[in-house]
C-alpha cells in the first residue's frame, strides 16, 4: 500500500532523498479539475511514497481534486505535513504536533463531495486517523497532540483571533487540514497529519528565528522513511469502511465514482 | 389560507396516507426555483386542512441541509398565504438534560452555518425583527405540547452546524462554551427567511441522538426512523389548530 505524503511546508531541495528516487510522475484528472503532480519516490525494496507539494491557499487546489486524485491512484493512507501557527503559549517554533481534533473556521472551501445527494453524515470521533496518528507519535515522542483550527486564509489570523481560536480550545491554527479531513472520511482515505510550529499566534512576541524549524524539519526526514514503513496493513482504523451503512443501504453506489 | 408544515427527519418516504392527503402534491413556481412537492393534509374534516412538503426530498434523502433550496420553500409560504410555518428537526443533544426522542421547542438561536443564503436580500422586505422563533407560533406549539404525552422542554438554545459531516469533540465544547443546548443542520437560514417575510415560525426538534461527547456516560442512542416523523407531525397539526383559533 502506496502511501501519499502532502506537504503543505517547503522543505530544502534533496530533502526528500531520503524516500528513495522519484521513478513515476503522474496528474491526475478529476471531476474537480487536475490534481498534481503527483510524484512517486521508492526505495530499491519499498512499497514507494507518493508526494504531493501542496503550499495551499491561495493557489490552493479543490481539496475534493487531491483527494479523488489519492483515491485514484490507489491510496489509502494520507499524511499531511504542515507548517501550522502556535497559539497556545506552552508552543514553540520548532515544536512537532500531532492533530487529534479540529475546529472548522474555514468559509468558502467545499464541504462534502455529496451536493446531490443525501449523504455525507460521518461522524467525526477520532478525528484523524487513529493509525496514522499512532504511528506519528510512536516514532516522534515529543510530537504533542493538539486541537487544529483549520482557518481560510490565506492571510494570517489577527491577535484579536488568535485569543479566540484559544478561547475555543484550539491549540495551532493552520490553512492545510480543514476540510481535507472531513472530505478523505467520506472517501474511506485514512488522513492525518504532524504539524511544525513555523510562527507563532498574532497575539505573541515572535523571537528571532535561530535554526528551530530546520531542525525540526531534520528529526521528521530522519524517522521519516520507518514511520511510513510502520504503518498497519492492513489498516486496524476502520477509515477504509467509514461508508459501509450508507453503501449497504443502498445510499452510495457500490463505484466510489458515483459519489457526488 | 393553511398553515405551512415542513417535515425533516423522515419526512421523506413518510406514508401521508393516515394523514388524509387533498389531492396530488402540487410544485409551485417561485422566484427561487420549483417548490418541493406540497400536499394538503386535513386529518380531522372539522378542522381547517394544512399544507405539508418534506425538506430533504420525496421518497428517500436527497439532499442534506445545506443543499436544500430553502429559499423556493419558504417563498412557497408566501404563495400559499399561510399563516404561520412550523418545522420538525432532527437534533443532537448537547445539555445534560435532553434525553433522545424528547421534544425541544427552542426559544433561541446560534448561527454556525457558514455558506449559506440567509435572506432573500430584496429592497421590497423590511429588515426581520423581533424573535427568530415567533412567540405565537411557540406558543400555539407548547398548546399542543401540553395535551400530548411526549416529555418536551419549552426552551433550548439550537445551534446550527454546516454539515452535512457531524461536529467534532471541540466544536460541540465550543456551542456549549456559548449557551447552545441542542446542535442541527436546518434551521439557518430556514427561520431567518421565514421572519423576513413576516412569516410566524416556530421549530419543534426532536433529539434524535446525543451530540459529540455528550453522552456522558448514557448508552449511544440514535432515532432517526419513520418514529420521529409519526411523533412531530401529529403535534404540528394540532399546532395549526391551536394557531388559527387563538
Amino acid at each position: 500500500m502506496t502511501p501519499l505524503l502532502i506537504l503543505a511546508q517547503p522543505l530544502p531541495p534533496r530533502a526528500l532523498a531520503v524516500l528513495g528516487s522519484p521513478h513515476d510522475e503522474r496528474t491526475v484528472n478529476t471531476p474537480f479539475g487536475p490534481a498534481g503532480p503527483f510524484a512517486c519516490r521508492q526505495q530499491p525494496d519499498g512499497p514507494g511514497t507518493w508526494i504531493l507539494p501542496y503550499f495551499g491557499s491561495p493557489t490552493r487546489t479543490d481539496p475534493r481534486a487531491t483527494l479523488w486524485a489519492a483515491k485514484e491512484l490507489g491510496v489509502q493512507r494520507i499524511l499531511a505535513w504542515e507548517g501550522v501557527v502556535g497559539l497556545d503559549p506552552t508552543l514553540q517554533r520548532g515544536d512537532i504536533v500531532v492533530p487529534t481534533d479540529y475546529i472548522d473556521w474555514t468559509r468558502h472551501q467545499p464541504t462534502t463531495f455529496f451536493e446531490t445527494m443525501g449523504a455525507g453524515y460521518i461522524p467525526q470521533v477520532p478525528a484523524f486517523c487513529p493509525d496514522i496518528v499512532a504511528v506519528v507519535t510512536a516514532h516522534l515522542p515529543t510530537a504533542r497532540p493538539v486541537v487544529y483550527l483549520g482557518d481560510e486564509g490565506p492571510r494570517r489570523e489577527t491577535p484579536a483571533e488568535a485569543r479566540m481560536f484559544q478561547q475555543w480550545g484550539a491549540h495551532v491554527r493552520g490553512l492545510n487540514l480543514v476540510p481535507e479531513v472531513y472530505l478523505a472520511k467520506e472517501l474511506e482515505l485514512c488522513f492525518a497529519a504532524l504539524g511544525v510550529v513555523t510562527a507563532l499566534g498574532a497575539d505573541r512576541h515572535e523571537t528571532p528565528a535561530a535554526g528551530e524549524v530546520r531542525e525540526a524539519d531534520r528529526r521528521i526526514l530522519a524517522v521519516l522513511p520507518t514511520l511510513l514503513a510502520a504503518l498497519p496493513d492492513p489498516p486496524t482504523c476502520g477509515c477504509d469502511h467509514l461508508q459501509a451503512g450508507p453503501r449497504q443501504r443502498g445510499v452510495l453506489p457500490a463505484d466510489w465514482r458515483e459519489w457526488r | 389560507m393553511p398553515v405551512l408544515i415542513i417535515g425533516g427527519t423522515a419526512a421523506y418516504g413518510l406514508d401521508l396516507t393516515p394523514y388524509r392527503p387533498l389531492g396530488d402534491p402540487v410544485v409551485l413556481a417561485t422566484p427561487y426555483g420549483p417548490s418541493p412537492p406540497i400536499t394538503l393534509l386535513q386529518p380531522d374534516p372539522t378542522q381547517p386542512a394544512v399544507a405539508f412538503c418534506s425538506r430533504h426530498g420525496s421518497e428517500r434523502l436527497q439532499r442534506s441541509a445545506a443543499f436544500v433550496n430553502h429559499r423556493s420553500l419558504i417563498w412557497a409560504a408566501r404563495l400559499l398565504e399561510a399563516p404561520a410555518v412550523f418545522s420538525w428537526n432532527g437534533t443532537g443533544a448537547i445539555a445534560g438534560h435532553l434525553e433522545v426522542t424528547d421534544l425541544v421547542v427552542p426559544d433561541d438561536f446560534l448561527d454556525f452555518s457558514r455558506r449559506r443564503i440567509t435572506t432573500f436580500g430584496r429592497a421590497d422586505l423590511p429588515p426581520a425583527t423581533g424573535p427568530v422563533f415567533h412567540p405565537d407560533a411557540r406558543q400555539a406549539l407548547l398548546t399542543a405540547l401540553a395535551t400530548g404525552t411526549t416529555r418536551f422542554h419549552a426552551h433550548g438554545t439550537y445551534v446550527c452546524s454546516e454539515g452535512p459531516r457531524l461536529e467534532t469533540v471541540s466544536e460541540i465544547a465550543l456551542f456549549r462554551r456559548y449557551g447552545a443546548d441542542l446542535v442541527g443542520m436546518t434551521l439557518s437560514p430556514e427561520v431567518f427567511l421565514a421572519q423576513e417575510l413576516g412569516l410566524p415560525y416556530a421549530s419543534l426538534c426532536f433529539i434524535t441522538n446525543y451530540a459529540t461527547g455528550c453522552a456522558n456516560g448514557r448508552p449511544p442512542r440514535r432515532c432517526f426512523g419513520p418514529e420521529v416523523a409519526h411523533t412531530c407531525l401529529p403535534i404540528l397539526l394540532k399546532a395549526a389548530y391551536h394557531l388559527l383559533i387563538s
